[in-house]
């Protein structure tokens, strides 16, 4: 039976999008199998996140029974299943996301790992992510604003009797006036599965021809180190850090010169990518 | 001595720090202290075998004004006040004339004055909710998992329980 987890923070813009891909992807490369869920029903971008932003089956069509769940899984990066919500607005109208759970209860026992990317708030398709969801990770930058909605997010899922497991403070850059994580600790009474620093390879990771998540990209930089902390943490195992392939100066200098011998990879066929892998 | 040379140094650091622009930020106290007791407030003790107390509770804890539980025929389970004959029968009688029109109606809200009051059956008994905004399904659904939870919990045969 596998765990659901809705990832959570009441304030939009502090990374909870970015947080769950890196997560499952950490995850998913301990060989756990997990399905990363768009929950973000109305603003929903974490198929951007992965590049699999023309998925034909989504969310929406499952939560308007014109779709089986089976059908809108996608293969994603790193061996995690994907599945994602439509980004048309019409369709977003008619969803009955109430029917979250007993899709979420189809699935479950496929997975070890569900997490679920929900929206900022505590509106109807958050509550129906919490209500489907067992165990809920908070996401919260260090600062007193992004702290005062976790609260209220954590209150909530206490309220619908889901059980909040922990918090992942994103952004962080050791600032004097930053809250601190023993602070953090204190306030919300639960342990802090990571402190992932501010990384401009995050940001970046969006600025690519392919986006594509940074613990695919470069899984050394310390927000992607942070984050596979936390996903063994979370699945109680030991901490084995993949740092990527690391290069010296001259490794890089001479590498487009090496690279003209080496055996060129079999070309990915493109449609059976990472949108049309079911 | 030691005096005049700490006033030196913090006038240094004070002038290296208008000039160098350097990070002069703390640690928002004041709202670590709002935060500090904010949980607390939010902590609903329903462990109890009192079933108004429980009741009473469970309004704060799901931001409603009251809860009455009757049978799907209006007699009164229980209820917050202890008194909710009249809104048993009424809720059981209209929910009952609701479903006669509409049998796939799953609940029945009523916007009346400043609040809202919702009719939602679940096994075999009707929730009557009043509340001051209208209460999705989920929360309606957690907060009835939770009220017969403690029915089959505390009370064995709950339905013979008089509010």
């Amino acid at each position: 039976m596998g765990r659901v987890i809705a990832i959570l923070s009441g304030k939009g813009g502090v990374g909870k999008t970015t947080i769950t891909a890196e997560l499952g992807i950490a995850l998913a490369k301990r060989d756990l199998n997990v399905c990363l869920i768009d929950a973000d029903i109305a603003m929903a971008n974490l198929s951007l996140l992965l590049n699999m932003q023309n998925s034909p089956i989504t969310l929406h069509d499952v939560l308007l029974g014109e779709a089986n769940i089976q059908d809108a899984i996608y293969d994603g990066p790193a061996g995690v299943k994907f599945i994602p919500s439509g980004l048309s607005l019409e369709n977003y109208r008619r969803v009955d996301s109430e029917r979250l759970q007993s899709v979420i209860d189809s699935i479950r026992n496929q997975f070890d790992f569900i997490l679920l990317d929900c929206a900022a708030g505590i509106e109807k398709n958050v509550l129906a992510a919490i209500a489907a969801s067992d165990e809920v990770i908070l996401v919260t930058m260090p600062t007193s604003p992004s702290i005062a909605d976790v609260l209220k997010a954590k209150i909530t899922a206490q309220r619908l009797g889901s059980k909040t497991i922990g918090v992942i403070m994103n952004f962080v850059r050791k600032e004097n006036g930053e809250i601190k994580k023993d602070d953090v600790m204190k306030m919300l009474e639960l342990p802090v599965f990571a402190t992932v620093p501010f990384d401009d390879e995050i940001r970046k990771s969006f600025m690519q021809e392919k986006v594509m998540p940074v613990m695919i990209r470069k899984p050394g930089t310390p927000a992607a180190i942070e984050i596979q902390r936390a996903a063994a943490k979370l699945a109680g195992l030991s901490i084995q850090i993949d740092e990527g392939e690391k290069k010296g100066f001259f490794a890089k200098l001479f590498s487009p010169f090496t690279n003209l011998f080496k055996k060129k990879p079999k070309k990915i066929d493109e449609s059976k990518g990472s949108m049309g892998g079911k | 001595m030691i005096k005049l040379l700490n006033d030196v140094k913090n006038f240094f650091r004070a002038v290296a720090a208008k000039v160098l622009d350097l990070d002069d930020t703390v640690k928002p106290e004041q709202h670590l202290k709002l935060f500090e007791d904010y949980l607390d407030k939010f902590e609903f003790d329903t462990n109890t075998k009192d079933v108004r107390k429980f009741l009473s509770v469970l309004t704060k804890k799901h931001l409603v004004d009251d809860i009455v539980i009757s049978t799907m025929t209006g007699s009164s389970i229980a209820s917050v006040n202890g008194n909710a004959v009249s809104t048993a029968i009424s809720g059981a009688a209209l929910f009952n004339y609701v479903q006669s029109e509409h049998p796939k109606s799953e609940s029945v809200l009523i916007k009346n004055g400043r609040g809202w009051s919702i009719l939602f059956p679940q096994n075999d008994k009707l929730f009557i909710v009043k509340a001051s905004s209208e209460l999705s399904m989920i929360e309606l659904r957690a907060l009835t998992k939770e009220i017969n939870g403690f029915l089959t919990k505390s009370v064995p045969g709950s339905m013979g329980v008089k509010g």
